[in-house]
């Protein structure tokens, strides 16, 4: 997936602008130390734009972060519009073997960058600097692919939707989470809408860390009441905690948030993210969405980059084998 | 101004490298490190034990203090992890400091 940043050139941001590169390596980058020498690539390679490209006037730097899965390469690309500059026109080898007093103060940097990447690269076009640079990702490096399909779970839940999904997901390969708020407790038994049948729940979205989150392939906001009854909160003044915890989804872009029939319920204390979204809601939310911002459409099931929606709790299949579908082309 | 890098200076001078040393703060601690320049030192010790990350504009400050310190004196750096010490090792730093978990003397 690729993700474009823009940052404004001020050293004071150098903190900032390397972290928000950094959280989008350790979507694919999984060891400590590879992780440490990208970040100081990323660094060296800001640091220059930020010294040296905008010493006339302010400006920006682009950011481009992607992972090219059939090369196994991480591509990195640096824009700047600053004076035309190819920092590898000099002599970037730094004699390591060189006695401390001859060792010269500058070019560090330079040196860093292109022996760990496997690959730098230098352009000027559209009046901009490129640098782009590619790191070759063994497997023992990489993050595990994610697993993890979590579905929202409360009573009055659509009983073929569950099970459906309780199975289809195992086939493919994943492993099926249903999460809710447990009040305290260890596990809450619910009940579906149409026939009572209960169900078991015992896991809880209230305490998954950031660590655990990246586990997760997708987040399900499934049909029928559940959506209606996770959205109480006993203090009106605080989000309800499945909120608090789709907010957390929605930040993490490589997750795809699943939403069905009447899930959409859900989404209205926190509307703004899905305002502006292409979605299909149950023809009884019309209202609600067009309330929430919502971009509709008229379609069974929708797919909005990393949100999919369907009609009503009748389309479960399509809208799993849409995520399924989806999951599989991102692995 | 309170010192935020140097901790001590004297024949054994003292310096705690702490958090993200990046290019926006190694101006800072290349200022205080201009305070042991010209003072009789023997040994410089770097203190890395919450050092997380070290970039090149922090490398080069070590590599000046070390320059301008002169080739006869110790620089030890102490109880660095394993991620800043392969920065000093791919900068080829390393062969001028001595580096181990503690500073005892």
């Amino acid at each position: 997936m690729l993700k474009d940043m823009i940052f404004f050139a001020d050293m004071k941001k150098l903190p900032y602008m390397l972290d928000t590169i950094m959280q989008e390596v350790t979507q694919y980058v999984s060891d400590k130390k590879l992780l440490n020498r990208l970040k100081l690539c990323c660094e060296e390679i800001l640091a220059n734009i930020i010294d040296y490209a905008y010493t006339e006037k302010q400006g920006n730097i682009y950011v481009s972060c992607e992972y090219f899965a059939d090369k196994h390469s991480l591509q990195f690309v640096f824009a700047d519009e600053g004076t035309p500059y190819d920092p590898l026109a000099q002599k970037c080898t730094v004699d390591l073997e060189a006695g401390i007093e001859e060792r010269p103060i500058g070019g560090l940097g330079i040196f860093l960058y292109t022996t760990i990447m496997d690959k730098v690269e230098y352009k000027y076009m559209s009046q901009k600097n490129h640098l782009i640079l590619e790191k070759n990702l063994p497997r023992e490096v990489l993050v595990k692919p994610r697993k993890k399909i979590a579905i929202l779970m409360e009573s009055d839940f659509y009983e073929p939707e569950i099970e459906y999904y309780s199975n289809c997901f195992n086939d493919a390969g994943f492993e099926v989470h249903f999460l809710s708020r447990l009040w305290g407790n260890d596990s809450l038994t619910f009940h579906g809408h149409e026939e009572r049948k209960a169900f078991q729940c015992s896991e809880s979205f209230e305490f998954i860390e950031d660590r655990e989150l990246r586990e997760y392939a997708a987040v399900i906001i499934p049909a029928g009441y559940t959506a209606d009854r996770l959205r109480y909160t006993e203090d009106i003044n605080k989000l309800p905690p499945a909120c608090v915890f789709l907010q957390r989804c929605f930040h993490d872009k490589h997750m795809l948030k699943g939403i069905i029939c009447h899930g959409a319920w859900l989404m209205a204390p926190i509307h703004e993210l899905v305002k502006g979204r292409k979605m299909v809601v149950h023809n009884n939310l019309l209202g609600d969405a067009q309330l929430m911002g919502i971009d509709y459409v008229d379609e069974d099931v929708v797919v909005d980059a990393d949100l999919v929606s369907a009609r009503s709790g009748g389309e479960h299949q399509a809208f799993a084998q849409k995520i399924i579908a989806l999951l599989k082309t991102e692995q | 101004m309170m010192a935020k890098y140097v901790i001590e200076i004297g024949e054994v001078s003292k310096v705690k490298l702490h958090g993200h040393i990046d290019a926006s703060v190694a101006p800072e601690i290349m200022e205080e490190l201009r305070e042991l320049v010209g003072k009789d030192i023997q040994t410089l010790v770097l203190y890395a034990d919450e050092l997380e990350y070290i970039a090149s504009a922090g490398i080069r400050a070590i590599v000046f203090i070390k320059q301008k310190l002169g080739a006869n004196i110790d620089v030890y750096l102490c109880g660095a992890s394993d991620t800043v010490i392969d920065v000093f090792k791919m900068t080829g730093i390393d062969r001028f400091l001595i580096i181990q978990d503690t500073f005892e003397g």
